[in-house]
């Protein structure tokens, strides 16, 4: 569970923060103007896409749970992504908005095994992999030709994000 | 009988009086005090349930565990060097009967 979610969940809400400011150009001149958006952008795509769509749970005794009857070992599963976008707890829920209201959101699980990463993961991708992106791909955009992919359930985030950015600059990267 | 009362920032005021050994943490939330969250069920990994103790209380509590100080410098709200603590670190019926704390605007 550390190494794969070490691995896997940063970098499917690393691409989908970028897919979701290339999309979002006001969102994204405001994050570039003000780098300590980026904390903001990061909790919104993990909200808006969760990268652990759904989690599997067994229950330990028989309960109700929002006044539906559960017996003993029921098998159930947590569906965060569609809790995520709850339109009692969120406005326009389906809207990538990194200016919505401060909510509490679900990506990170909740209870006993709330996510053992959750600050890792900050400070990787808010904190270093974001910021650094943007600075060292001036001009990045999404490729017009290519259509950008995202798919998943349990675990959701970009398959394919195809990308040009302007090469005639300082800092030039190859790839 | 542990009395704990809740100063939100609109003066508003939660009284939670409980005979659970249970924590702050988990007293507010069962008993739906707004701006106590908790997300991570009180094993000190989330900072959502940051709360600013009044003065007048500080000398009956718990001292500062490693886990809670570190998180503390994760609150959303500004920690306070003397008044910053984590509800779901303080147990009742240890050391008190009666806490008055101040709920930060944001734990997110
Ligand atoms: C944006 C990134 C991440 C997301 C969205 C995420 C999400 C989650 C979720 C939803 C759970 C709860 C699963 C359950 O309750 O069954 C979880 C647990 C866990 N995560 Fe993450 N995770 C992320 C990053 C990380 C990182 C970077 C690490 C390690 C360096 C990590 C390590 C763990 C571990 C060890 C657990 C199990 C905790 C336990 O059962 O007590 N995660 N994560
Ligand atoms: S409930 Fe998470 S730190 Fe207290």
């Amino acid at each position: 569970m550390t190494i794969g979610g070490g691995l896997n969940e940063p970098r499917d809400v690393l691409g989908v923060a970028v897919w979701a400011l290339l999309n979002h150009p006001q969102q994204l001149a405001q994050v570039v103007a003000d780098p300590a958006l980026f904390p903001l952008t990061f909790e919104e795509a993990v909200r808006w896409v969760a990268p652990i769509g759904m989690y599997p749970r067994e229950t330990t005794k028989s309960t109700v749970l929002d006044g539906i009857q559960l017996p003993r070992g029921a098998h159930l599963g947590v569906v965060i992504g569609a809790a995520n976008r709850d339109p009692k707890v969120f406005a326009d829920p389906e809207s990538f908005n990194i200016n919505r209201e401060k909510k509490p959101h679900l990506a990170f699980g909740g209870g006993n095994h709330f996510c053992a990463g959750t600050w890792v993961a900050r400070a990787s991708v808010a904190g270093v992999a974001l910021p650094d992106l943007f600075r060292e791909l001036p001009g990045l955009r999404l490729d017009p030709e290519r259509p950008a992919v995202d798919a998943g359930w349990v675990f959701r985030g970009m398959t394919d994000l195809p990308v040009t950015w302007d090469s005639n600059s300082a800092s030039q990267l190859s790839i | 009988m542990t009395k704990l009362s809740f100063h939100h920032s609109d003066g508003s005021i939660d009284v939670v009086e409980t005979d659970s050994e249970t924590s702050i943490m988990r007293a507010a939330v069962t008993n739906g005090v707004r701006g106590i969250v908790g997300e991570c069920g009180g094993q000190a990994m989330c900072a959502t349930c940051h709360v600013y103790v009044r003065p007048e209380y500080l000398g009956g509590l718990p001292g500062i565990g490693d886990d809670e100080d570190e998180m503390l410098d994760c609150t959303a709200d500004p920690r306070d060097d003397v008044r910053s603590r984590l509800g779901c670190q303080i147990k009742l019926g240890t050391g008190f009967d009666e806490l008055e704390v101040d709920v930060p605007g944001s734990q997110v």
